[in-house]
């Protein structure tokens, strides 16, 4: 806590009760704070707050005096920093009621802003304070909207409403399975004919709301909980092998809410509740006294659970993932020293502990991979130990291939990490770093502070829960690509080699390039690429001339809208294998002058003419279309001073900066009128669609 | 009767969970006197007074409180 440490208290004016008792020195500020005296209150809030750092009144006096004088960004540091150290229910609730007040004029957020909109079955206000709490603490601002008692319809189902009034970036619906689904929760007398017909009624009316809010709120990502399985059946022991029992009429229900979002309304995220209630245990989702009191869903210790479940999706929707694992070898992967104990000693595998732990820790690890995580090793030993447990140990589960970027040498780790991850062309704040050694675990958390380094526990037993609880792996849809990737990296690690042996014989890049057998295949947006398109606008951070996101959803609109927008795409292939999508345009097309709002590309594929021929692609199509005049624009951030100098050198020309917004530049080119005067970088193959 | 610690720890999570500092918390503070005690923040306090000392109580007593002192009372009632 920055407020604890950056500030010594003089404390000589205090009174003697004051200096030995922190209570009584709170009550004293207090007391100078409603005196109006914030310049004598502060020294003594900070010092109660040094001996109390839980003290939300300490904190509280503390937000008074730092929002008073417009010290914002310090109050929200303040306000994150005691909601970490005291995750309590109460806490929570205050800061969320702070977060409220500074609803008008907010503190700067890291993430920027994400408005939140809930409704559903009963009182969803105490949701809305742990979710906006949640999001605060991974740098956003979440503003929340909470439906009026069972007003789900109400606000969803008309054009316009409080709900949509609010411009929720997020719409979250959370309606219980017995508000829905009455007799199919309880009633064991029902017939197969009323059971279905119920389902069928309530499936319907969930197409409706989802309908409705794709027509009113298009932009906002909507999350529908599915129905989750009480924890007593109305058929007793009986319903695990009744055909129409209660959890497989309710597992019908999600089967049929399945089917529904994958044909109609893709992109809609899904809430699994079933399986957050089950991880937190059934009985203790709803604390039933606040149901028949006040209607509330879920108790206090709930909250949190179903808030976390949430800030996976809020992630994957903001592109706060991270693609890539950086693992340590002795006493991470396997058990034991493998330069001291041997290969036939160390602990991986068999049906003992700890060597049956790590083997499913790795399974868990090769799984990651599989959606699309990339492997990476750092670990002090001697490659020639390391290399024949991997290619021979019988037990192993993780081998050789499975890593696209290796470090095995007895330098620091924090210099091997940002090797790996230049080497991987990703950025620090894509890296996890999972190493049992609490002093590797330390250097690299000072060193390395974007990486982030879990707290390993000290058991193995407990290796693969605390991967599987990380929250930064998501993703809203997986793409081909992502399923790809961890192969891709691989290749990219060959076409690496094959460019230093290129070059090493003083070969020339040119002809490196045409011995790769680029293929470029240029096109428009089809409904098949869009969520591809949104996922690469939204995670390109290196070359991206102006780091624009934009949702799924408004990428899809884009691309319908065939007048205002045109959205285009390159896949890239050569003799290593497919990159994939990976480069994308969006251009805003006016009469005489195309804008290109967006230009990015994956850094996988930078420096091979791909960039060039993906705004040749542009220029021929704004010839076909008869505009006079390309404009490209660029907004430098931290992160893309690899975009920088890249309409200069395709000789452009600069026109200034853009009216209301001096951070970003434009340069243009006139449209030559003969498009086959546009010729594309030579060692490529060209395919238009 | 609270011990003299536990009457500070119970203003203490009033004034947290409504919002106003410790020292304007008094026997006759109630929801009408109080414009933050709403019938939502209720329910707030009357988790935070089960986290902080550790008891339950019943619907009836969480309705029952209707001032401080009702609350001062039930909590007492539960320490012994």
């Amino acid at each position: 806590m920055t407020t604890q440490t950056t500030i010594t208290p003089d404390i000589s004016n205090f009174t003697e009760e004051a200096r030995v008792d922190p209570s009584a020195l709170l009550k004293q500020a207090q007391g100078l704070l409603r005196a109006g005296d914030a310049a004598a209150a502060e020294p003594m809030f900070r010092a109660a707050l040094a001996q109390l750092p839980d003290s939300w009144a300490a904190v509280n006096g503390l937000l008074k005096i730092l929002d008073a004088r417009g010290a914002r960004a310090e109050a929200a540091d303040l306000l994150n920093a005691f909601v970490a150290l005291s995750p309590t229910h109460s806490s929570i609730m205050s800061a969320a009621r702070q977060w409220e007040a500074w609803d008008a004029d907010p503190p700067p957020a890291r993430r920027g802003t994400l408005r939140i909109a809930l409704t559903g079955t009963g009182t969803l206000n105490s949701l809305a304070s742990h979710l906006r709490v949640a999001c605060a603490g991974a740098g956003l601002h979440a503003p929340a909207y909470v439906s009026d008692f069972n007003q789900w319809a109400q606000d969803l189902l008309p054009p316009q409403s409080p709900l949509y009034d609010f411009q929720p970036d997020l719409i979250a619906i959370s309606i219980g399975t017995a508000e829905l689904f009455p007799r199919t929760v309880s009633d064991s007398e029902a017939t197969a004919e009323e059971i279905a017909a119920e389902r069928t009624a309530g499936v319907n009316q969930i197409a409706e709301l989802l309908a409705a809010s794709a027509r009113s709120a298009p932009s906002a990502t909507v999350v529908l909980h599915t129905f989750s399985v009480p924890d007593y059946s109305p058929f007793g022991i009986l319903d695990a092998k009744t055909i129409g029992g209660q959890r497989d009429r309710i597992q019908a229900i999600n089967a049929r809410i399945v089917e529904l979002v994958n044909e109609r309304f893709p992109r809609t995220a899904l809430l699994d509740q079933e399986r957050v209630e089950a991880r937190h245990g059934k009985d203790r989702v709803r604390d039933d006294r606040m149901w028949y009191m006040a209607s509330m869903p879920f108790s206090d210790t709930f909250l949190p659970v179903i808030a976390s479940e949430y800030l996976r999706i809020v992630k994957a929707l903001k592109g706060l993932g991270r693609k890539c694992v950086v693992l340590d070898l002795d006493n991470t992967l396997w058990g034991g020293v493998i330069g001291e104990d041997g290969i036939n000693n160390i602990k991986i595998g068999g049906q003992a502990a700890p060597g049956n732990a790590f083997r499913d820790f790795q399974r868990a690890l090769l799984a990651l991979r599989g959606r699309g995580i990339i492997l990476a090793v750092c670990s002090k030993n001697n490659p020639d130990d390391v290399w024949p447990v991997f290619e021979n140990h019988p037990d192993m589960v993780l081998r050789r291939e499975h890593f696209a970027a290796v470090r095995i040498n007895w330098s620091d780790k924090a210099t091997n990490i940002a090797e790996i991850a230049r080497e991987l062309n990703i950025g620090l704040d894509s890296l996890v770093f999972l190493d049992d050694n609490p002093a590797e675990r330390g250097l690299v958390r000072q060193q390395l502070p974007d990486v982030l380094t879990v707290e390993l526990p000290k058991d193995p037993a407990f290796y693969t829960r605390t991967l599987l609880g990380l929250d930064v792996f998501d993703v809203l849809s997986l793409t081909e690509e992502d399923r790809k990737r961890a192969q891709q990296y691989q290749e990219q690690a060959e076409r690496r080699q094959l460019e230093e042996t290129a070059t090493a014989k003083g070969g020339d890049v040119t002809a490196y390039l045409r011995s790769l057998e680029i293929v470029a295949a240029l096109s428009p947006a089809t409904p098949f690429t869009v969520p591809r398109i949104a996922q690469l606008i939204n995670k390109t951070n290196q070359f991206n001339m102006t780091t624009r996101r934009y949702t799924e959803q408004q990428v899809a609109a884009m691309s319908e809208d065939t007048a205002g927008w045109g959205v285009y795409s390159c896949t890239v292939l050569d003799r290593f294998g497919d990159s994939g999508l990976t480069g994308v345009a969006l251009v805003r097309k006016g009469v005489d002058v195309w804008e290109i709002d967006s230009f990015l590309l994956s850094c996988r594929v930078l420096g091979r003419g791909v960039e060039d021929a993906l705004l040749t692609y542009l220029l021929s199509e704004a010839t076909s279309a008869g505009a006079s005049t390309m404009r490209g624009l660029f907004a430098p951030t931290a992160k893309n001073a690899p975009a920088a100098g890249f309409y200069d050198k395709q000789g452009w020309t600069p026109s200034g900066v853009i009216a209301g917004d001096e951070n970003v530049s434009a340069w243009e080119i006139a449209v030559n009128s003969d498009a086959n005067a546009y010729a594309y970088p030579e060692w490529l193959t060209i395919s238009r669609a | 009767m609270l011990t003299i610690d536990n009457e500070t720890k119970l203003k203490d999570i009033v004034a947290e969970t409504l919002g106003v500092d410790a020292d304007e918390i008094e026997d006759t503070t109630t929801p009408a006197t109080l414009p933050s005690w709403t019938s939502f923040n209720h329910l707030t306090l009357m988790s935070a007074v089960e986290e902080a000392f550790g008891l339950t109580l019943s619907m009836e007593e969480m309705t029952g409180v209707k001032s401080y002192a009702d609350l001062a009372a039930t909590v007492g009632r539960h320490l012994g």
